[in-house]
């Protein structure tokens, strides 16, 4: 999953802390004038919140030359770049959401300024494209993330699910659903199910697995936890999701919260393996003109995570703020069935898929960059 | 007899010179006596005073004539409550893009217009945040979310991400529009999305660009 985080989204999550009115649950703390519960100055995540490595040896750590180590630097790959500056409509990206990969040799790019999906061989040919802008069942008005399961693709747009069939002739819509408990981000497809990160004070757990029809089959995955329940809610719907089809694994990871956890479809824990060097962002508690607020802070910021589709999940993070001139973009490749991984380096790398590279850039403007390394045959 | 000590070379009449300049000096006057409206000038006698097209367009001025075909429209939507929207650099990039988008319009036989719409619940805010971006044809506000300014820019073909600051560029076509033609004679197309940009950033990197548009919509053969 791809993900470029924007003031807006601080905003939103800002705003969502800020409108939750719930009955304060402990008086030893301030109340606001929403009634929440805040506790000023308290810095999340709190360490009770970071679980521990199991087994207890796992981690991901930065290699030491990793501002000089490019990960597309060392591969040897012949190249073809989708989106032109300016051309016809098909040409050109507005902006690149989210994109994604099946076994089919298929790229699906969503674009959220003109609320389509954009279907590509690896090659880089156009195939076509469905979806389009409105509010209807099919129609995107700000569409987040997209997750394919074979032939099943999901359209994932805040609290709403469109669900398209891949047929010969071109991509029908099967379903549209709404749930209301759906965050910004954390999606992933497999066995024709939707694996999706959300949470409400009414939800016990995070990540549901729902059906081509919505229907919630199962959930796990333990929310944040904080007496702030504002808190609770606003970190516990924000996270990074991916699905290994092949070994039927569900990677989550939340917000801010250096631990990646490997889970079975059923919701066991396979593994788990701390970020031993990424810096989670300050989320400070405070009371904003009367109300329970979160200080976002500009440091770490978890931003990718996919399965290629084989052996491997990938997890890039951000290690400063979110200009292009003061980040580092640090990738890692993490074995599916034992959480083992390695550091791959910096760069930009969006979904990996047999011997394909997909990179999406905004700058100068919006592009995809199929890598195709030559070794791969 | 006394004899005359005036002589020819001496006389009281100015030459000529003295009165072509003194000529000159009272049309300039007069006339910008009667541009500022101190002396009335002639019913009908329409005075622009002006420097070429190509020199002029650092403010985008609006010409109030029915247009009657396609339209490539500029929507600015801000809000007098939002930061962002109201960041120092903020007017002059918009004025930037206005000119910019009407000179593209212009090159591809398009009319133009440019709508300001600001996402207030108190009217004369919103409309005190827009005058900050220079000339609109026309302005949207009051009812905050819910008014029909982002009703109108949020909905249909036109869906997208609720957030300010941010610019809209499409094109539509107007049929049958023109001067004391009531509403009954318009006919309006569906309206196609040529950019969506979110952010001060965004705009900015926008502009910086070019404004690049896609081609085939904004072609006036589509």
């Amino acid at each position: 999953m791809l993900k470029t985080p924007t003031p807006g989204i601080c905003l939103l999550l800002l705003a969502l802390a800020s409108s939750i009115q719930l009955s304060a649950q402990d008086r030893g703390r301030i109340i606001d004038r929403n009634g929440v519960s805040v506790s000023p100055g308290t810095r999340h995540p709190t360490p009770e919140n970071i679980p521990e490595a199991c087994p207890p040896d796992l981690a991901l750590r930065e290699s030491r030359n990793a501002s000089e180590r490019v990960f597309l630097g060392g591969i040897d790959a012949d190249s073809v770049v989708l989106g032109v500056l300016e051309g016809k409509h098909h040409e050109m990206f507005g902006y690149i959401a989210d994109v994604a990969t099946d076994g089919l040799e298929t790229l699906y790019v969503l674009d959220s300024e003109y609320n389509e999906v954009r279907v590509f061989d690896y090659s880089g040919n156009f195939l076509g494209s469905f979806g389009s802008p409105g509010r209807g069942p099919g129609e995107f008005r700000s569409p987040q993330e997209i997750a394919v399961s074979g032939r099943t693709v999901f359209v994932v747009e805040y609290l709403q699910v469109h669900v398209f069939e891949r047929q010969e002739s071109g991509f029908l819509l099967t379903d549209s659903f709404k749930k209301d408990f759906m965050g910004f981000r954390g999606n992933c497809a497999m066995n024709g199910h939707l694996y999706t990160v959300g949470y409400s004070p009414e939800e016990e757990h995070v990540v549901h697995k729902l059906t081509v029809d919505g229907i919630s089959e199962a959930s796990f995955a333990e929310p944040y936890s904080s007496a702030n329940t504002a808190v609770q809610t606003v970190i516990s719907s924000d996270g990074l999701l991916a699905c290994s089809e092949k070994h039927r694994i569900v990677g989550v990871i939340m917000d801010n919260v250096p631990t990646l956890t490997a889970y079975t479809e059923d919701g066991v824990v396979a593994w788990r393996t701390r970020l031993t060097d990424f810096r989670p962002r300050v989320m400070e508690e405070l009371i904003d003109e009367g109300r329970a607020a979160i200080l976002q802070g500009r440091e770490g910021y978890l931003h990718t995570l996919f399965s290629d589709g084989a052996d491997h999940f990938y997890l890039g993070y951000y290690t400063a703020g979110y200009d292009e001139d003061d980040y580092a973009n640090h990738i890692f490749r993490i074995d599916v069935r034992t959480g083992k991984g390695e550091h791959l380096g910096t760069g930009n790398v969006a979904a990996v898929n047999g011997g394909s590279i997909f990179v999406a850039s905004h700058h100068p403007y919006p592009r995809i960059i199929i890598y195709k390394r030559k070794d791969a045959d | 007899m006394a004899q005359s000590h005036i002589s020819p070379e001496r006389s009281l009449v100015p030459p000529w010179w003295v009165w072509i300049g003194l000529g000159t000096i009272s049309f300039f006057l007069f006339l910008g006596l009667g541009i500022f409206g101190i002396v009335p000038v002639p019913v009908g006698l329409d005075l622009d005073i002006a420097w070429s097209h190509e020199t002029r367009t650092t403010q985008y001025i609006p010409t109030y004539v029915p247009n009657n075909g396609k339209e490539l429209v500029f929507v600015y939507i801000g809000s007098s409550t939002c930061g962002f929207s109201n960041d120092e650099s903020l007017p002059a990039l918009i004025e930037r893009v206005k000119v910019e988008l009407h000179r593209k319009a212009q090159a591809h036989g398009l009319d133009f217009s440019a709508v300001g719409v600001a996402i207030d619940w108190h009217v004369p805010h919103g409309i005190k945040h827009l005058e900050k971006f220079g000339l609109f044809n026309e302005i949207m506000t009051g009812e905050n979310w819910q008014g029909t300014g982002a009703r109108q820019h949020f909905g249909g073909s036109l869906s997208g991400e609720s957030s300010t600051p941010q610019v809209l560029a499409y094109v539509r076509s107007i049929q049958g529009g023109g001067v004391e033609r009531s509403d009954q004679y318009y006919h309006e197309s569906d309206k196609h999305l040529l950019a969506r940009k979110i952010g001060l950033d965004g705009i900015s990197q926008w502009a910086e660009l070019g404004l690049p548009m896609p081609t085939d919509i904004l072609s006036l053969d589509s």
